[in-house]
């Protein structure tokens, strides 16, 4: 049984790998087909064609394309995803500053989320037809008709401007705190590990804007798939038979209905997650967050090559991981799993 | 020897309402039964009886738009039906529990056995820590499950229907109940497990004193073990009858008709309605001397890759070759309809498969009318003009009717397919001529599948399968989703049909009482194997495989039979 899962898990690694290198092969050729040549831009704009020639030389851009994917694939196993053209910086030091960042902010959101989204669904599951009922309708409408820019826009509107709650909505730390040394690049868990509560206080407040911000558009995929799954679940014969033997309803519902549904559940969360990586950039943009997002935007607009695809390229192993991990817990869970393979 | 005994369980003058959006429903009214203990009693009546209902009630399982505004339960002496939530938690699998239709799904997926037991036990305190391991073991011997650690290590899929309909029998007597409710317990079953599974509730009303409410709708069942009978019909009770007036004393019609439509051992196709049907005066079709259809050596492999993760990365995984149907030769003459019978799984429905041609045959022939069609993929077969000739008649009357289709297009679609003319005066005057063949008001041509019966629906199945005029029709469980009932009268219909169209038929099916009817010939599988062939008389009377004996054994039937046939 447990020898069997693992097979299936190594089965599933191994499948990782095709896929990763066709993301690789298209992002390359994506971003050769995008109009605007970087050595131009690299050039400067006082540059002649001699000098772009240069430019174009020393960057390899005269070369064949396989010759230029060859070299990429080299660059890439010696841990080397360029130079940004942009910023100056190697985008692998680029990503490695940013990347926490962003994903301290799509964490949290997601945490949110699913806090108020997994109880909400159960709770309208169980009544069906009262307030509760359509108070998560209405939160579901509201977060999957309003786009992020917007709802961003007006959280900050209404909690910092109307209401001064909330620290200045620019970057992850006002400049009276200093960083907290760098351990896991999430702030917060940094300021924790050194004890220093004023600057985890700081990164929270500043966190907390935009990870609701996201929190609001997971909710209504998670909180309509709680309550969809919930109410299969407990008109199930299996919940209506433990009725019958007297099990308890807290058992019931937490126990063999949740369990249950909590499959489908998985599924949804990993979608959300993905969609909330890239719901990232506008986020970022619009609180002004220092992450992989608005990099990755600066990058696109200045035809960036490296970047934009150390960008994808992230991005991609971040999707392909997050669908083996939702793969591998679903294995997990369901005993059903790797029986019928 | 009961009477002197006081009442364990007795229902009132019980009405059963439900409100709906079109206002109040009366579902079940002035229904009364007593109950003692160890005693088996029968709730038997076809689908929309209300005997679900009735039996729901009992343990306030009603859905919340149900309610019991008449009679009363009074079970031991309390009042049930005003119980409070906390009164009914007590009773609920302490005092009276329940089995259900379909194991399967009433056991938590993904919750293993030994897990359900404990539950069980711990949420009524029923054992202590210590010793709850000894006293599931007990519970499970007591099911006559044996290998123990296995089973309680394993999750509901990983065991049969009968496996889980013991596990579910264990989790009802876990907290020494004594009234058990049986909701059709055995329909999905196989036979012979059917058998062992009514055998052990019977034992455990008998040596234990359990009380046991059997509903059912299979009045051979009832009458093998039950010792009262309660029929009901449209939400009233029709007959209340202790066993032994049961079969000599039952006077509504209602019963008689359930009686003489439950299948017998002896009992002919005419036989199972009053009225005697119409199509006794068409003499029965000759008999070709030529097969219309000859297998030879059919077989049917599926494959199945196992192997350790290497030996998939070196794609040399070992190929376990699972054998479905193992070399089959039987013919089939045109005329006649030839019975093939067995038990789940043993590969009779991949025979018919394969022979409707809607699966390949992994080696043998299949010969039909001379000609061998075995060597057409059964992609290519659609296009093959014998298509028209071999048609089939599916199991589930619902799931094989499109739910959009009205019955004219339904009727229609084979004929617009593969029939010869598309001219709409023409498929309108064939349809019309196909329901009246089939017994289906005309007036029914404009509705869709819901808003036919199941039996309604069964008779567009067979106008859809005779459409073309086949010659040969392959009847796979054509009736085993219908109440009996109508069962006998789609029975009817098909031999009616047979003798008038001269049809071939293979009747496939599970139950050899219902396939002996309409069959000259039958031919017995097990495990893929035809272990039995010949005439019906003689396959009925003196078997010779211990399986077909085994079957025959299987299937409950009335024996009182005989003498209220004689008496009507």
């Amino acid at each position: 049984m447990l020898y069997d899962k693992i097979q299936l898990i190594i089965k599933r690694l191994m499948l990782a790998v095709p896929t990763l290198f066709g993301v690789l092969v298209i992002s390359f050729c994506l971003t050769r087909a995008l109009p605007g040549d970087p050595a131009v831009y690299f050039a400067g704009a006082m540059a002649d064609e001699a000098s772009i020639q240069q430019v174009r030389e020393k960057l390899g851009l005269d070369r064949s394309l396989p010759y230029q994917f060859l070299a990429y694939c080299n660059n890439l196993l010696n841990g080397e995803l360029g130079q940004s053209l942009t910023t100056g910086q190697s985008v692998t030091y680029e990503i490695k500053a940013r990347l926490p960042a962003s994903l301290e902010l799509t964490l949290l959101g997601l945490f949110m989320g699913l806090l108020t989204a997994i109880p909400l669904g159960i709770l309208a599951a169980l009544k069906p037809n009262t307030w509760i009922d359509h108070l998560c309708r209405v939160l579901v409408t509201a977060g999957a008709s309003t786009p992020i820019f917007f709802s961003g826009l007006f959280l900050m509107f209404v909690f910092y401007y109307l209401l001064g709650w909330s620290p200045s909505p620019i970057g992850r730390l006002d400049f009276i705190y200093l960083e907290p040394p760098h351990v896991t690049g999430f702030y917060t868990i940094d300021a924790l590990i050194i004890g220093d509560y004023e600057v985890f206080k700081a990164a929270f407040a500043q966190l907390l804007l935009p990870a609701s911000t996201l929190a609001l558009c997971a909710l209504a995929p998670i909180a309509r798939m709680t309550r969809s799954s919930m109410i299969t679940a407990l008109e199930s014969e299996y919940v209506k038979a433990a009725k019958a033997n007297g099990i308890s309803a807290k058992m019931r519902v937490y126990v063999y209905a949740l369990q249950n549904a909590s499959l489908p559940l998985l599924t949804v969360i990993g979608l959300v997650f993905g969609f909330l990586l890239g719901g990232n950039v506008l986020v970022e943009k619009v609180y002004s967050w220092p992450g992989i997002g608005s990099f990755a935007i600066d990058a696109l607009v200045a035809s960036d090559y490296a970047a934009i695809q150390g960008f994808v390229l992230i991005m991609a192993v971040l999707f392909v991981t997050l669908n083996l991990i939702i793969d591998i817990l679903y294995t997990l869970f369901d005993p059903r799993m790797g029986r019928n393979e | 020897m009961y009477t002197k005994e006081k009442k364990l369980l007795s229902v009132n003058k019980l009405a059963i309402d439900f409100e709906t959006k079109k206002g109040t429903v009366r579902a079940v009214e002035n229904v009364s039964f007593d109950l003692q203990k160890g005693e088996i009693i029968a709730l038997v009546g076809e689908s929309g009886s209300g005997k679900s209902v009735t039996a729901y009630s009992i343990l306030n399982l009603l859905d919340a738009n149900g309610s019991m505004p008449l009679g009363e339960i009074i079970y031991d002496g309390m009042p049930i039906h005003k119980a409070t939530q906390a009164k009914l938690k007590e009773i609920r699998g302490r005092e009276i529990s329940m089995i259900f239709q379909n194991p399967m799904s009433t056991l938590n997926p993904i919750r293993k056995v030994g897990q359900h037991l404990r539950d069980m036990i711990r949420n009524h305190g029923y054992a202590s820590w210590s010793n709850i391991e000894k006293e599931i073991d007990k519970l499970l011997k007591q099911v006559e499950i044996h290998d123990l650690d296995r089973v309680k290590n394993a999750y509901p899929f990983e065991l049969s229907g009968g496996m889980c309909q013991r596990v579910m029998i264990a989790l009802a007597l876990a907290c020494r109940s004594r009234l058990l409710i049986a909701d059709e317990p055995t329909t999905g079953l196989d036979v012979t497990t059917q058998k062992s599974i009514m055998d052990l509730i019977k034992s455990l009303a008998k040596e234990e004193g359990l009380a046991v409410i059997l509903i059912t709708h299979d009045l051979g069942i009832a009458a093998e073990y039950c010792d009262k009978f309660v029929v009901m019909e449209k939400g009233k009770v029709v007959e209340s009858n202790s066993r032994l007036d049961f079969f000599s004393k039952s006077k509504h019609p209602y019963t008689k008709k359930l009686l003489l439509a439950t299948p017998s051992k002896e009992g002919k196709v005419e036989d199972l309605t009053l009225e005697k049907p119409s199509y006794l005066n068409i003499s029965e079709p000759e008999i070709s001397e030529k097969p219309l259809l000859v297998v030879e050596g059919l077989r049917k492999t599926f494959i199945k890759k196992t192997g350790s993760f290497l030996s998939f990365v070196k794609g040399k995984e070992k190929r376990e070759e699972f054998i479905a149907v193992k070399e089959s030769s039987f013919s089939i003459y045109s005329g006649e309809c030839v019975g093939l019978v067995g038990g789940s799984g043993s590969g009779k429905s991949t025979t018919s498969r394969m022979l409707a041609r809607l699966d390949d045959a992994s080696a043998g022939k299949i010969i039909f009318d001379g000609v061998v069609i075995s060597d057409i993929s059964s992609n290519d077969f659609i296009k093959h003009p014998y298509r028209k000739d071999i048609q089939m008649v599916f199991q589930d009357p619902t799931g094989s009717l499109n739910p959009r289709h009205t019955v004219f297009d339904l009727i229609a679609e084979p004929l617009k397919r593969l029939g010869e003319s598309f001219n709409k005066n023409y498929l309108g005057q064939k349809v019309e001529s196909l329901m009246l063949q089939v017994g289906l008001p005309i007036e029914f041509m404009t509705r869709l599948p819901h808003q036919l019966s199941g039996g309604q629906k069964a008779r567009v199945g067979i106008a859809r399968a005779i459409a073309l005029n086949p010659k040969f029709l392959i009847l796979d469980e054509p009736t085993s989703a219908l109440d009996v009932s109508v069962q006998a009268t789609v029975l009817q219909l098909l031999e009616k049909l047979r003798r008038e169209l001269g049809l071939s038929y293979l009747f496939v099916s599970h139950d050899l009482h219902v396939v002996k009817m309409l069959s000259q010939r039958i031919l017995v599988m097990k495990e893929g194997v035809i272990v039995e062939q010949g005439e019906t008389s003689k396959v009925m009377h003196s078997p010779e495989h211990s399986y077909t004996k085994q079957l025959m054994s299987s299937i409950p039937i009335i024996k009182e039979k005989l003498a209220i046939e004689a008496a009507l």
